[in-house]
């Protein structure tokens, strides 16, 4: 009913295009100039290659600062408590205040703090010990310990906010503490603080976006669980992920296949959003995009609908894939499994294998 | 045990507490609290709304605690140490308190209540139980005028207690103190309201706050003063119901150490087809500002940060939405020519549900 567009302006607007994909990202080109604009509620980002005199920035904050009463805070160095840092041409996001009163609020001792051993954030026995709070009946007659439950249920929900803005490495274990928010053990409570001692190990650690030229691809994989699966996906871009996923699949797959099938679709998802995105913002694909797999089977299926027997209850939105290699805006070829970078966010991985993935996703210096 | 209090409470009466921590609630919400529909078949406490159950209690656990021993215990609670306060009370609590769950020591708010409003409401009728005469209130707290002469802060009998010393009428737990905290009113050192504002220490910062901000709302002309009477018939002219929201302080500490006062509409005495009607405004979304930063990176650009002040207020409601709001707390609601007045909303001002929605539509737009 009310309309953002039809307000009639009583001064002269600032002359930039709302993003049809984003509508929080503004852009104004002249000639080469281009200014990229984000705005956060009352926090704008701008970003722009020149602040000459009359040229678009220039005359953007001219206008700004004479229509609306704003503060220019200097370069951007902390957006939404994420800090911004650059490192030579490239620039890093982490989160290190966030970590650091995550700490101090949920592992006060310094047991786990004084050990300085570079591990991964799980342990030896995360799996069963998430089958085995998995297994253990929800009933009313053996609800888990109250204190026990707020402090989980609070501190994941921390890890959760950190695991979806910079810290993909812990996107996994996080995930699939999510799975057990209702029925906490106190072996997942310790799991969860094995992932507050790791992020304090790493609290300098964030994604590095590298400069030059660099295209759109994706990868992605499944496990194949005897109930749901679980899809990992990356989207990677300038060196590094821009999205990332680690999430149970929303019904049983009755082989790897399926489960690759539609751990694939929702990258496909992802992609063709990052697609329209990035050819509304002027970086447009020359190609179609590529999403590597390493099931042989789901990729052949991507192509042509093979393996009826199999494959005929497999419902269509599962298939969405197969539409977008038709449009020839995705391409998905084999990749073997030990480059498959997904693979990070669907198992769990030996210390050699972790930090070599998580060196490659979040491109580690 | 003979130092807490042997009342018997209903269990409906204390389920009642126990809601009240999640109610914090408005006066609105007292004001439309509707009788449960066999209420003249239950007990009387079935029969007053939650909030005043609780108020009850409160000034009858008040009545029981003022014999000095029991001051003295009350205080023992109060300054039990806590991961909040720093745990640098070296006394510690007597050893009859070792059995009570820290959890409830770390509450270190207060009950804020409105006994106006709840003597207004018509479902209060005092308890039975009470002696209450005209001279002589069933809240202690309440003071008869003169009645604080020493110059002193309040009697501490007089504090509302953090916990209710009850003992259960139940057989199987009779003899066993249970003390109900008042859940979910967590521990801040900012004062939640302005009636704990104007107690603490630094009420006159505060007051200051307070008068900073709202100087800044009259000169930006966020509301304006308006006869009630007028209000009622400016709604009935748009063929809107008549509704005031609330409104309230909400003080913070400033990491420089400025205290700051905003005045906050009460987004929940607004009424959905009266007051607000899309809500929606949109934000960026985390991997967008990755997605920038990306961008930067890829092209080398420089980045800026800019700040719009006060943004919300910056922008302006449509020109047919009518919001009215009560008098901030602590000021009368009767102007100098005796009739009683109400703010009208001109700005989208803090806690307005379309507040964001609004300074959206100017901003987006002047953007284009």
């Amino acid at each position: 009913m009310l309309g953002l567009i039809k307000l009639p302006i009583d001064q002269g607007g600032a002359g930039f295009t709302r993003s049809e994909k984003e509508p929080c990202i503004f852009t104004r080109c002249v000639g080469d100039d281009t200014v990229y604009l984000g705005v956060y509620c009352d926090n704008i980002i701008a970003i722009f290659g020149n602040d000459d005199v009359g040229l678009v920035y220039d005359v953007f904050c001219l206008a700004l600062h004479t229509r609306w009463k704003a503060e220019d805070e200097g370069e951007l160095s902390d957006i939404l408590n994420i800090c911004v840092a650059h490192e030579g041409s490239s620039i890093k996001l982490s989160q290190p205040m966030y970590i650091d009163t995550m700490v101090d609020r949920y592992l006060p001792g310094d047991k786990l703090r004084a050990d300085k051993v570079q591990k991964t954030p799980y342990s030896l026995h995360f799996k069963d010990n998430i089958t085995e709070a998995l297994a253990a009946p929800p009933t009313a007659y053996s609800p888990p310990d109250p204190s026990l439950l707020a402090e989980y249920q609070s501190l994941v929900g921390a890890l959760l906010y950190c695991s979806t803005v910079t810290r993909p490495d812990i996107a996994y274990p996080v995930a699939m503490l999510c799975r057990c928010m209702s029925r906490p053990t106190p072996a997942l409570l310790g799991e969860a603080h094995c992932i507050l001692a790791y992020l304090h190990h790493t609290r300098d650690l964030g994604l590095r976006y590298e400069s030059g030229q660099q295209e759109l691809h994706a990868f992605t994989n499944s496990d194949w669980a005897t109930r749901r699966s679980t899809s990992g996906n990356t989207i990677q871009w300038q060196g590094c992920t821009i999205e990332w996923a680690s999430t149970q699949q929303t019904s049983v797959a009755l082989s790897s296949c399926e489960a690759e099938i539609m751990a694939a679709s929702k990258a496909a998802k992802s992609t063709s959003y990052y697609r329209q995105l990035f050819e509304e913002l002027g970086f447009a694909a020359p190609g179609p995009t590529t999403i590597y797999m390493d099931n042989k089977a789901a990729i052949d299926l991507a192509y042509n609908p093979e393996h009826h027997g199999r494959t005929k209850h497999i419902t269509r939105r599962r298939f969405f894939i197969c539409e977008l290699v038709k449009d020839q805006s995705i391409t998905v070829p084999y990749i073997p499994s030990a480059e498959n970078v997904a693979d990070f966010f669907t198992k769990i991985l030996s210390n050699k294998d972790f930090f070599r993935l998580r060196d490659i996703i979040m491109n580690v210096a | 045990m003979q130092r807490y209090t042997s009342l018997v409470f209903s269990s409906s009466l204390s389920e009642s507490l126990w809601q009240l921590g999640d109610m914090r609630c408005s006066h609105e919400a007292e004001q439309h609290w509707i009788p449960p529909p066999n209420a003249a078949a239950l007990s009387p406490p079935h029969r007053w709304p939650p909030r005043l159950c609780a108020i009850i209690a409160l000034a009858i656990a008040e009545l029981n605690l003022t014999s000095p021993s029991a001051i003295s215990e009350a205080r023992h609670i109060e300054t039990a140490p806590s991961p909040y306060n720093g745990g640098d009370n070296t006394t510690g609590p007597p050893a009859d308190h070792a059995l009570l769950p820290s959890a409830l020591l770390d509450i270190d708010d207060e009950l804020e209540v409105d006994v106006e409003v709840v003597r207004a409401s018509p479902y209060f009728t005092p308890p039975s139980f009470v002696n209450d005469s005209r001279d002589t209130s069933p809240f202690p707290w309440d003071e008869a005028p003169g009645a604080d002469t020493d110059g002193e802060d309040d009697n501490p009998a007089y504090a509302p207690p953090h916990f209710f010393p009850i003992s259960q009428g139940l057989p199987s737990r009779a003899g066993t103190p249970r003390l109900v905290p008042i859940p979910a009113l967590a521990a801040t050192i900012d004062p939640r309201g302005h009636r704990q504002a104007m107690k603490a220490p630094e009420a006159a910062e505060w007051q200051a706050a307070e008068l900073a901000e709202l100087q800044n709302h009259t000169a930006n002309g966020s509301f304006r003063e308006m006869d009630r009477g007028d209000a009622r018939r400016l709604a009935d002219a748009h063929g809107a119901d008549f509704n005031v929201t609330g409104c309230l302080w909400v003080y913070k500490t400033k990491r420089d150490g400025r205290r700051k006062a905003r005045l906050c509409l009460n987004g929940v005495s607004q009424q959905e087809g009266v007051d607000y009607d899309q809500t929606y405004s949109s934000t960026l979304r985390h991997s967008s500002v990755r997605v920038l930063i990306a961008i930067q990176a890829r092209l080398g650009l420089k980045s800026r940060q800019h700040d719009l002040v006060a943004a919300f207020l910056q922008g302006s409601l449509l020109d047919d939405e009518i919001v009215f709001m009560k008098y901030q707390p602590g000021h009368t609601e009767v102007g100098t020519d005796g009739k009683d007045k109400v703010h009208l909303v001109q700005k989208p001002i803090y806690g307005l549900k379309q507040a964001g929605r609004r300074f959206q539509r100017d901003f987006f737009a002047w953007l284009n």
